[in-house]
Formats: C-alpha cells, structure tokens, sequence
C-alpha cells in the first residue's frame, strides 16, 4: 500500500439536520499515509462530516468511497470523552475490550487473544496500572486513553479522533500525542481539533470545514484559508518555535 | 414460626412469594439496564400508557394484561426505537403517550357496564391477588430474559454504554435497542400485578440504584440489585401482612427506606468520591516545545 493510495473519499456531500444543511458539497480524499487535522469553528460540521465517514449520518446526497477491507472495527473511531456517562459500572479493561467486539466475528465470547490484545494496548497508552479501576475514578487524560485504546484494539486500518487533547493532564497529553506519532507511521490518522498546534510535525493536511470545507494539502495554515472558513480575518497566533506549524506573516 | 408454616399453607401466599422472587430478578437484569441506560422516564410512560390497553381489554371482556402487554410494547418500541428518528422531543411523546394512555384506559373502564373494583388493583397493585398463570408467564418470560442477558451481555452492554461506538463495531445497535424495550416493556406489565402502574418504576430504579451505590462492576451491581429485589418485594410483603398494609406502597417505602443506610455506606464506609484531579491544563506550546 502506497502512502498516496486512496482511502476514503467523500463526494459532493450535503448533509443537515432537520432542514438546515451542515455540509454543503463537501468533496475529501483520505489517503493512506495522511495525518489530517479538520479544524473549523464550534457548530461548523467537523463532528458531522467524521460520523458521515463512520456511517453513523445517511448524507442528504453525495458518496462515500472506502477502500478499507470494510469488516467490523476497520474504522476506529474515538468520540469526545466529555459525553460519557463516569458513574457507568465498568472497568477500563471492560471498556477497551468493547473495541474487540467487531473483531471477534462470530463467536459468542471474548478469547484469551482479546484479553491478551486489550492488555498490549493498555500497556502501550501507559494503562497499565489502571486496567482494574473503575472508568468514574479516572482522570479525563486517562478517561480519553482508554478510549483511544479501545479504538486501537480492533486493529483499525485509519484513524478519527474527535477532540483528543480536549481538557486533559499534561501528562496524557505526551502520551496521546506519543501513540498518534507511533501510529501515523502504519495507519493514516484524523483528528478533529480547534487547535493544531499540539500537533505541529505531525500534521501533513489540513481540511477546515465550516458547512463548506476547504483542503490544504500541507501543514502550514494561512490567514486567507481561515478567512474562508471564518468568514472573517482572524489574527493568527503562532506558538511553538521549535515546530512552526504557521508561516511566517506579516501585518 | 408457626404462623409462618400456617401462612405457607395458603396458596395465595405462596403465589405471591413466587411472584416476589421472580420480580427481583426483573429488577435485577431489566432494572440495571433501565438505569444505567437512562431509561427510567421511558418505562414510567410505557406502564401509564399500558393502562390504555389495560382498560379497553377490560370493556372487551379480555384478559387486560394481554391488552396492556401489547400497548406496553407498542409504545416501546415507538419511543425509544423510532422516536429518535422522527419527533423532535422525546421527553413529549413520553409525556403524551403517558396521559393519553391513562385517559384511554379511565374512560374504557367507566364504560364498562358494573362496578370496577380491581382498578385500585392496577394502579397500586396487589401481590396477593397474582393468579397461578400469571406467576407461570413470569416465570418463563424471567428465563428468556436471563438467557438474552447471558447470551448477549456484551453487546447489551455495549450498546447501553456507547451507541455510536457498538455501531461503528457492527453491532446491529437498532435490534439490540428493541430487544431491550420490549423486555423492558414486557417487565413493567409483569411487575404491575405486585405493585401497580403507578408504582412498577420503583421496582426498576431503587434496587439499581442501591446497588450502585453499594457496588461497582455491572455484573455485581445485577447481582446486589436482584437481591435488594427481593428484600423489597418479600419485605414488603411481610411488612404489609403485620401491619395490615397495603403491599405494593408498603414495598415501595422500604426500598425507599433501604436508600438511607446504603448512602450513608457510599458516603462514610465506601469513599470513594470524588476523582483523582486532572492536572490544570498546560499551555499547548510547552508541550510540544518540550515534547523530544
């Protein structure tokens, strides 16, 4: 499989809910060596156009082309955490095995490969110690590691992330960011941020969707591109000196 | 002791214990998933609305739990299946389905040529007056319902955890959801004859929520809340026969009332409030200027 070699591609959707659209001919290409940020504003489809992707949202019109091996899990998704129900009783461990379910196929109950698979992941995403604790006792960064486990456990050929590094621990933060770089060098990865700069070095495409999205096939974000998307000018600030993820600009 | 022996002897009564250890397995396995998957308001609108079956079967001349079996399903499956999809507001077409179906059934039953004298019995339950083939269906519907949850507790769980996600992994998350509602449906009908429409949500809340606050993994918290089940209803029952009692309000309470000492064992015995704190979110660019 070549790093060029199409993965995804979305055409010409429209998608709303009721009757206002949320996406407007949206057109995306995932390839397989991609690492994709989708940034946009609160409320502008990013979330929308990944569970299109999902199969989770009919699109009102337009396609969706995979050329995933198409089984159960080859699609791993990883939601905003700030959802979850914390005083659900269950185990992290019971949580991340959820993400074998797919990968079990016909039988009836989880295998030893499942245990032995879950506890690889756990170890990979620094869970260890936890896998036993109860998911109401974590912290949000270790919260969004075992979801991020979970995810990875199903062996996914890509990789959506909603949000990762919302609100999280410094702590989780270098690890998640840790096992998205390891993982980038094997599956193509996505991730729906409000902020690329954690991401800097990491990011190879940006799509910035704001009902209408907006492709830029490299890591550097310009002020005309956010001006699409925003509808407005928007000062960029660039952080991080060592990885400038921003050209330089001049007011 | 010998009043107990004495009691034994009376079929009623054995019924209606049968009836009770049967209930608590209900409240257990149908009970947890009703709370964990926040389905309480649901349920409580799926057994006011099968009292609408309940009456019109009632003017028929038909067994009224047959009628109120199928309005409960109906509604069900209407509610949590299809509603998501089609109303814009769940909670209101709860809320109707709830009123609708009570007015339905007040107005069949005062159609009904002579006087009503078991409508009490419906709205507020009586464990003594379950008949022998009312305790058998019980029996049989609380196998299947153990078989399902044995057979499919993972995806049942997954699917009452995280929808989208059971989804994306191919679970048929629309089958497992109305397999759900119709046990849940079928529960509430069964667990109207000890306690009454008005007061079945009792039965399907309390001891899960007692148990969680006892215990924590999910198998555990079934397990805890099928025997708080049975402390309730077979209590109850004892209670209402020493005090003179009714027996559905008098179960009621003393789940009501098992609520306190199981807080109180949350708070001073269990400790474990309270999440370790996440560490104050740390500016974007020092991480990733530190990062190697």
């Amino acid at each position: 499989m070549t790093r060029q070699e199409t993965l995804i591609e979305l055409r010409d959707i429209w998608f709303g809910y009721e009757r206002r659209p949320v996406l407007e001919a949206v057109s995306l290409r995932i390839s397989a060596g991609d690492f994709l940020a989708i940034i946009g504003p609160n409320g502008g489809g990013k979330t929308t156009l990944v569970k299109i992707v999902l199969g989770l949202l009919r699109p009102w019109s337009g396609s969706v082309r995979s050329n995933l091996s198409g089984r159960h899990g080859a699609i791993g998704y990883v939601p905003q955490f700030a959802d979850f129900d914390e005083s659900f009783p269950l185990k992290v461990f019971d949580v991340v095995r959820m993400g074998r379910l797919g990968a079990r196929g016909p039988r009836r109950f989880y295998s030893r490969d499942d245990n032995d698979q879950v506890e690889r992941q756990l170890e990979r995403l620094g869970l260890g110690a936890v896998a036993g604790a109860y998911i109401g006792d974590l912290s949000g960064g270790q919260l969004q590691r075992t979801l991020i486990a979970r995810a990875l456990v199903g062996q996914p050929e890509i990789l959506f992330l909603d949000e990762p590094l919302g609100s999280i621990d410094p702590e989780s933060r270098i690890a998640v960011l840790e096992a998205l770089r390891e993982l980038h060098g094997r599956i193509p990865v996505v991730v729906i941020t409000h902020d690329i700069t954690p991401y800097a070095g990491m990011v190879e495409q940006i799509a910035c969707v704001n009902r209408e999205l907006f492709y830029h096939p490299g890591s550097e974000l310009t002020e005309e591109m956010l001006e699409q998307v925003y509808g407005c000018p928007v000062e960029l600030v660039a952080h991080g000196v060592p990885h400038r993820v921003l050209g330089e600009h001049h007011h | 002791m010998a009043t107990l022996i004495e009691l034994w002897s009376y079929d009623f009564i054995r019924q209606a214990v049968f009836a009770a250890l049967l209930a608590s397995f209900l409240c257990g396995v149908i009970g947890t998933f009703v709370v964990v998957k926040r389905l309480v308001f649901i349920s409580g609108g799926v057994s006011h609305a099968a009292f609408g079956g309940l009456g019109v079967c009632y003017y028929l001349g038909v067994e009224p739990l047959i009628g109120a079996g199928v309005v409960a399903i109906v509604s069900a499956l209407l509610v949590a299946v299809g509603g998501r999809r089609w109303v814009r507001s769940q909670d209101a077409v709860i809320g109707i389905l709830w009123s609708v179906g009570m007015a339905i059934g007040v107005v069949f039953v005062a159609l009904s040529p002579g006087y009503a004298p078991n409508l009490m019995t419906y709205l507020f339950g009586n464990i003594l007056t379950v008949s022998h083939g009312a305790v058998l269906v019980t029996f049989w519907f609380t196998l299947v319902v153990l078989g399902f949850a044995l057979l499919f507790f993972k995806e049942f769980v997954a699917v009452s955890f995280d929808e989208e996600f059971a989804r994306v992994q191919g679970v048929p998350v629309g089958v497992f959801m109305a397999i759900l509602m119709v046990m849940v449906a079928l529960s509430v009908v069964l667990l109207i004859q000890l306690v009454g429409i008005i007061l079945v949500i009792a039965l399907l809340t309390i001891p899960p929520v007692i148990s969680l606050m006892l215990t924590r993994g999910f198998v555990s918290v079934i397990l805890v809340s099928t025997f708080i089940g049975a402390l309730m209803t077979l209590g109850g029952l004892a209670l209402s026969y020493v005090f003179d009692l009714p027996s559905g309000p008098t179960m009621v309470l003393l789940g009501a009332l098992l609520m306190l000492p199981a807080y109180l064992w949350q708070r001073l015995v269990r400790r474990d409030f309270g999440k370790p704190p996440d560490a104050l979110q740390a500016e974007p660019q020092d991480l990733v200027s530190s990062a190697p």
